[in-house]
């Protein structure tokens, strides 16, 4: 079912996964966000905590430490993959606009 | 002034935001949610505040959860960095709150809400086997006003047990529709990345609640049971020990920070236990009144009011003359027995008298009397209909407008006897 789900990234989980990218824990996972996105993505705590344990089911993030009640993760292979798929996704979306748009912009 | 304060949850399980509103009218009246069970929320009394609630649920926590359980603590933690205080929290169901009118929402993602909801809607939802209890007792009681329709219609239990029935029913459909309904616009509201807007309507929950409980009320006034404040009192007892059972073995084993695993399994063997007890007793409750009309429906006794010393020239001693009455608000039936003595030889007479006062069931009523192969018989004065019976036994069914007799004698009943039988009962 996992795999299933995370056929496609929603904005949250692909900046969610991009973060992990390095250790970190939830709340730097939601400062790391809204920092690099200006703002403009911000990911509630409750959403947060509820994707970190379906990415961790699906193998894409692995839980790497245990401070008190502070979990740190960090992104798996599978999780590389699955970034990596979202961000050709993209590119492809991208490439398409470029291509359509500027031809349409051509007198 | 009260310091707590205690009211049902009367909330659909998915209406979160209508959750969250109704905290937010209660802290700005003085009230702060305490705590948070299956039968209620309980409240304490506070300044009053305004401010914000959030209610959540996280499909894997469960009631029987250790007192903090890491998963939740962690959950809870992340909430408290990003602003929110928790309020309370059962099993799946989190109550945060916030002074701070920037802090950002706990739920971002309209998608995952709906998908925990669906799974919690797969436990919450009455189960198909219920409805189908419900729809077998309705059949029955269908069944049992095709067959018996005088003794149904007129006797407050049978009439009103099928109401409570209906009532659960129609409680049971209402539920579901409109989880279904609101299941559909949340699928395409999250589509769109939108959450879900909710048309709760509490206050028919609320209405449907009182009406049920009136319903129960009534049939147990209606049955008209003697020793009724003893009898609700064992139930009460017995209904207690179904809960407080398993109630307190699960309370326990969360204070003792006993593992999901270990909770569920006993609190489930302290179920069927305690289920067990409970049958046992109300076994012993109901042998211990074998013999005592405890349990049955108790008729009103009348005044006879046909003897048989006013259709014969017996004076009528030794006779026992009996008749009782049961009503509802569809008819009046009466039943008059007149027995003579065993062994003397004395003729009996048997009458029911039937007062319709929803016409609309006048036929079912002379079917119910008459289906006893009767034919019309030759008419009396006053009397709109008479029948009798096709072998010529001397049993008779009288009708009028609002009124259908019933008489059945040990004895040719002579014209006359009839006729004064008819001016005796008429309406």
């Amino acid at each position: 079912m996992p795999r299933e789900k995370f056929q496609t990234l929603t904005e949250q989980m692909y900046y969610i996964l991009l973060c992990l990218r390095e250790e970190r824990c939830g709340m730097d996972i939601m400062d790391w966000v809204s920092a690099c996105t200006g703002g403009q993505v911000r990911i509630g705590a409750g959403t947060l905590y509820n994707l970190l344990e379906q990415f961790c089911d699906a193998g894409m993030i692995v839980l790497t430490r245990i401070e008190g009640r502070r979990r740190s993760y960090r992104l798996t292979n599978k999780g590389v993959e699955a970034l990596q798929k979202e961000y050709d996704r993209l590119c492809r979306q991208a490439a398409d606009f470029r291509r359509i748009m500027g031809e349409e912009e051509r007198p | 002034m009260r310091k707590h304060h205690f009211h049902l949850q009367y909330f659909s399980f998915y209406d979160l935001d209508g959750m969250g509103r109704h905290l937010e009218e209660m802290a700005a009246r003085g009230w702060m949610l305490e705590k948070m069970t299956t039968f209620g929320w309980h409240y304490r009394r506070m300044e009053p505040k305004r401010l914000r609630f959030t209610v959540t649920y996280h499909d894997t926590f469960s009631v029987f959860d250790p007192e903090g359980n890491e998963g939740q603590q962690e959950y809870q933690d992340l909430c408290r960095q990003s602003g929110w205080e928790v309020a309370a929290a059962n099993g799946p169901l989190q109550a945060f709150y916030t002074e701070d009118e920037d802090a950002p929402p706990i739920e971002t993602d309209p998608q995952l809400v709906l998908e925990t909801v669906e799974k919690l809607a797969k436990r919450s939802l009455p189960g198909v086997l219920g409805a189908v209890l419900i729809v077998l007792q309705l059949i029955m009681f269908v069944n049992n006003l095709q067959h018996f329709p005088i003794l149904t219609l007129s006797s407050p239990t049978q009439l009103s047990i099928p109401l409570l029935w209906f009532l659960l029913l129609v409680g049971y459909a209402a539920r579901t529709l409109s989880y279904h309904r609101w299941h559909r616009k949340a699928r395409a509201a999250a589509k769109a990345g939108e959450f879900p807007a909710v048309s709760s309507h509490p206050r028919r929950r609320i209405l449907l609640l009182a009406v049920l409980c009136a319903a129960v009320c009534y049939t147990l006034l209606a049955a008209n049971l003697p020793y009724l404040i003893p009898l609700l009192l064992g139930i009460t007892v017995f209904l207690s020990l179904l809960f407080l059972i398993p109630g307190m073995v699960h309370g326990i084993l969360k204070y003792r920070g006993a593992s999901a695993k270990v909770n569920r399994r006993w609190t489930t063997i302290a179920s069927v236990a305690s289920v067990l007890l409970v049958t046992a007793m109300v076994s012993a409750f109901i042998f211990f009144l074998v013999g005592n009309p405890i349990l049955h429906n108790r008729k009103a006794q009348v005044d006879p009011p046909l003897r048989i010393g006013l259709l014969t020239d017996l004076d009528g001693s030794g006779y026992t003359s009996h008749a009782e009455r049961n009503e509802t608000i569809l008819l009046r039936h009466i039943t008059g027995r007149e027995e003579a003595p065993r062994d003397s030889g004395l003729p009996d007479l048997v009458y029911e008298i039937v007062d319709v006062k929803f016409s609309p069931v006048y036929n079912l009523c002379l079917e119910d009397l008459t289906r006893r192969y009767f034919v019309p018989a030759a008419p009396l004065p006053g009397v709109n209909a008479v029948y009798q019976h096709a072998k010529g036994y001397p049993s008779y069914v009288l009708c009028w407008d609002t009124r259908l007799v019933h008489l059945s004698a040990d004895w040719d009943l002579t014209a006359d006897q009839l006729e004064t039988a008819a001016r005796i009962l008429a309406p």
